[in-house]
């Protein structure tokens, strides 16, 4: 009887040890879980950059992020739009993809008229450290700045389907001029706008991106200091699409984990994200949103960066293996001696844990200092190989 | 939200940042008697500013006929129904508002008290026009004072407010207020198009352009200003309605500054729609024949001396008053200070320099009906 409950044990032991190592190791997938803790999946393959329903989705771990509505700064969201969006991340060493799910029963992506805001979502990235103020970060706290990236679903529309005019929401509109346009009517922005023509549509004249017509992006990649101050940034390095289907959204936004930007985070281990979800039909615009929690990127293991080559990885695989092997002694002597049940509660407890905790700690030290020393020598080689990578975005 | 002053409703009041008042405020009075709704006005804003794509429907300024035109639909009673009945306190001198202004009476999440119009609202610009309070039939004598049946022409432009409803309610910082002459401006490289300020302003002066997708409003023509020459919409002002000038603070008031002898002193040129708190600086001279509980409900609890005052100087009883008045029609230039010499007003610009002369009262020749020596007949005999 004994021995069989001894036997599930340790089976029981070895079983999620294994796992956690395997997980660890980026080796067997983990389950979809709701909780604070994105785990970016590496993969050999090119990411899906701008592909919401690619296959390779499917090797990436799920988690659910709860979301509430933003209740900090005036005008309110006092209730989210949807509960909790569902994220993914997939990267390949060079660059990083994140796939955001979010149910929204009506599509919304023009911005032409008074009453037209569009469906669009947010991730915000800052270095560990200190963590900063939610909304946006502030200047004033001296944390860092925020770096986001909005995919914009009125901006994929202009991109896709040519820029949105304002014949193709008032389809019975007429005019007959406009001063300086050339063509004819009902002139077509930009292309019947040259030079003092320009002059008339003030926001694009003076070059707001948000009044730019010709997109090449959907996603808006920009800094932030605190409230009032999200800018657009001067390089553009994120992309990004979106899918409605059913009622649900997918996005995916993408970037190079180091675009070599100063304005932008480098992504790696231990950054925190947040996510915004505005409702177009909700009237959701800029801070009528509904927002996450902060959310901690896991990408040990899992970027090529800081992935170990094959043969380490076996032998942290072993080194793992050794320990959990002694882990089982351990376990079975201690069970034995338990058994002749000559020890007092108290210290036969105490003598147990002490060699316990040490001999685990012992093998979980060594495997992280070998994987930090083939780490930092990845590092070295791998900046070699970003920057071609880094050469083709700016360029 | 800070304690600010605001002397139109004789008491402080909350808003979002601090008393910050421009070193200098330009202000205008229109003199509503005066106006004949010809539009002249709003083409000139129209052709100057808004002719682009995009900017079909906007108006920077509009002329709707009160009491039932508006622009856009209901913007003045739509507001007034959010705040509902907010009272004045007459047992104090000068009265005090002791209702709620759209800062003060807000909803939980929301800066400023406010709506949104959507595009059939902006779609009716001279909805209302000429019509009349109420249907004319035989029961009525309109030749009665004042009229039994009305209505008046109600020009507007961007009130340029001391406290704007759009600077507190934009999240972006993208509206400023120039701190050399209080004009308002949207910034348009920062805006993102939230429509906050479309919201929030209770005049309706901040519209969405439809192809640019951010907000643009009236720029009180500061290009001009800083030459100091009028606004579009004032200069070509048909029925010499408009006087451009500099507003102080009533304690500051100079009595030789045009604009405040209107507001100040004489008190005959009231802020339209105080009760909402944003203190704007555009000023009406009530008209002296419509419904003085209407009026009241448009500009305060000062209309009834505003009309007594207006009446006394066209029975001549006004001399001084007249002489500024006159000098609507005669100059494009801001005006800094005013005097009347025996029968004459001059205006003085900014720098001093006199811009405008004219003589209080127009001589006439009166010629007879037959003109012997051309052997000719005049109908027209004066």
């Amino acid at each position: 009887m004994i021995k069989n409950k001894k036997t599930v044990i340790m089976f029981v032991i070895t079983l999620s040890i294994v796992l956690t190592v395997l997980q660890y190791q980026g080796i067997v997938p983990g389950t979809s879980d709701s909780g604070t803790e994105l785990r970016s999946v590496y993969t050999e393959e090119d990411i899906p950059a701008t592909d919401p329903e690619s296959s390779l989705w499917d090797e990436a771990t799920s988690i659910t992020v709860p979301i509430s509505g933003q209740t900090s700064t005036n005008p309110k969201r006092l209730l989210p739009s949807v509960e909790s969006v569902r994220i993914k991340s997939l990267n390949n060493g060079t660059h990083i993809a994140f796939r955001i799910t979010w149910n929204d029963a009506v599509k919304n992506s023009k911005t032409t008229k008074n009453q037209e805001f569009r469906d669009a979502l947010a991730i915000q990235i800052a270095d560990k450290g200190s963590i900063p103020f939610v909304c946006m970060g502030s200047a004033a706290t001296g944390t860092t700045r925020m770096h986001i990236m909005q995919w914009k679903s009125d901006w994929q529309r202009d991109v896709e389907e040519g820029f949105q005019d304002l014949e193709d929401s008032f389809p019975n509109f007429w005019v007959d001029y406009y001063p300086y346009a050339v063509g004819e009517p009902p002139y077509r922005v930009p292309e019947d706008f040259p030079g003092n023509a320009s002059l008339y549509l003030p926001g694009y004249h003076v070059g707001n991106p948000f009044s730019d017509p010709l997109k090449v992006t959907s996603v808006e990649d920009a800094i932030a200091d605190g409230y009032s101050t999200i800018t657009t940034q001067a390089i553009q390095n994120a992309v990004g699409r979106g899918v409605w289907k059913n009622g649900t959204w997918s996005v995916v936004i993408s970037r190079a984990l180091d675009t070599g930007d100063h304005d932008d985070t480098v992504i790696k281990e231990d950054n925190i994200l947040a996510f915004a979800v505005w409702d177009g039909e909700s009237q959701d615009v800029g801070a009528r949103k509904s927002v996450s929690s902060w959310v901690t990127l896991k990408t040990r293991g899992k970027t090529k960066e800081e992935n170990p080559p094959y043969v380490a990885q076996i032998c942290i695989l072993i080194l793992y293996v050794i320990a959990l092997l002694a882990i089982i002694g351990l376990i079975g002597f201690g069970l034995k001696r338990k058994k002749k049940g000559k020890v007092s509660k108290e210290e036969g407890e105490a003598t147990e844990d002490k060699p316990d905790l040490k001999e685990e700690e012992q093998p979980k030290k060594t495997g992280e200092d070998k994987k930090k020393k083939v780490g930092h020598s990845q590092k070295k080689s791998q900046k070699n190989k970003v920057s071609p990578a880094k050469k083709r975005k700016g360029g | 939200m800070v304690d600010v002053w605001n002397w139109q409703l004789n008491r402080k009041m909350e808003y979002k940042y601090d008393e910050t008042r421009p070193s200098k405020q330009v202000s205008a009075v229109f003199d509503i008697n005066k106006c004949i709704a010809c539009q002249t006005c709003t083409m000139a804003c129209k052709t100057t500013w808004t002719s682009g794509k995009g900017e079909e429907y906007m108006f920077w300024n509009s002329v709707e006929t009160k009491p039932w035109g508006s622009y856009p639909m209901g913007w003045d009673v739509r507001i007034l129904d959010k705040l509902g009945s907010q009272p004045w306190d007459t047992n104090t001198d000068p009265v005090t508002f002791s209702g709620k202004t759209i800062f003060e009476k807000v909803p939980e999440g929301e800066e400023v008290e406010g709506w949104r119009p959507d595009d059939m609202d902006w779609a009716y610009p001279n909805r209302g026009e000429d019509e009349t309070n109420e249907i004319i039939d035989k029961s009525k004598y309109h030749l009665t004072l004042p009229h039994a049946i009305w209505n008046f022409y109600l020009a507007r432009i961007c009130m340029h407010c001391t406290y704007p409803a759009c600077v507190a309610a934009c999240p972006r910082k993208a509206i400023y207020k120039r701190k050399e002459d209080g004009i308002v401006l949207i910034d348009q490289k920062r805006c993102r198009g939230y429509r906050e300020c479309v919201r929030a302003c209770p005049y309706k002066r901040s519209m969405y352009n439809h192809v640019t997708r951010i907000s643009e409003k009236c720029i009180f023509c500061y290009p001009a200003v800083e030459e100091g020459i009028w606004p579009r919409c004032m200069r070509n002002c048909v029925g010499k309605i408009r006087l451009v000038g500099y507003v102080n603070k009533p304690e500051d008031s100079d009595p030789k500054n045009p604009i405040d002898f209107l507001v100040h002193e004489k008190k005959v040129a009231l802020p339209l729609y105080p009760q909402l708190g944003t203190e704007p600086n555009i000023y009406y001279i009530p008209p002296i024949h419509s419904d003085a509980k209407f009026l009241k409900q448009m500009f305060g609890p000062g209309v009834d001396n505003a009309v007594k005052i207006y009446k006394n100087m066209r029975n001549g009883n006004e001399p001084e008053l007249r002489g500024v008045l006159l000098l609507c029609t005669s100059t494009d230039k801001i005006l800094g200070k005013f005097a009347i010499r025996s029968d004459e007003a001059i205006g003085y610009d900014t720098d001093g320099n006199e811009v405008a002369r004219l003589p209080l009262v127009e001589s006439q020749i009166r010629r007879v009906f037959h003109d012997s020596e051309r052997e000719v007949y005049r109908h027209n005999i004066t």
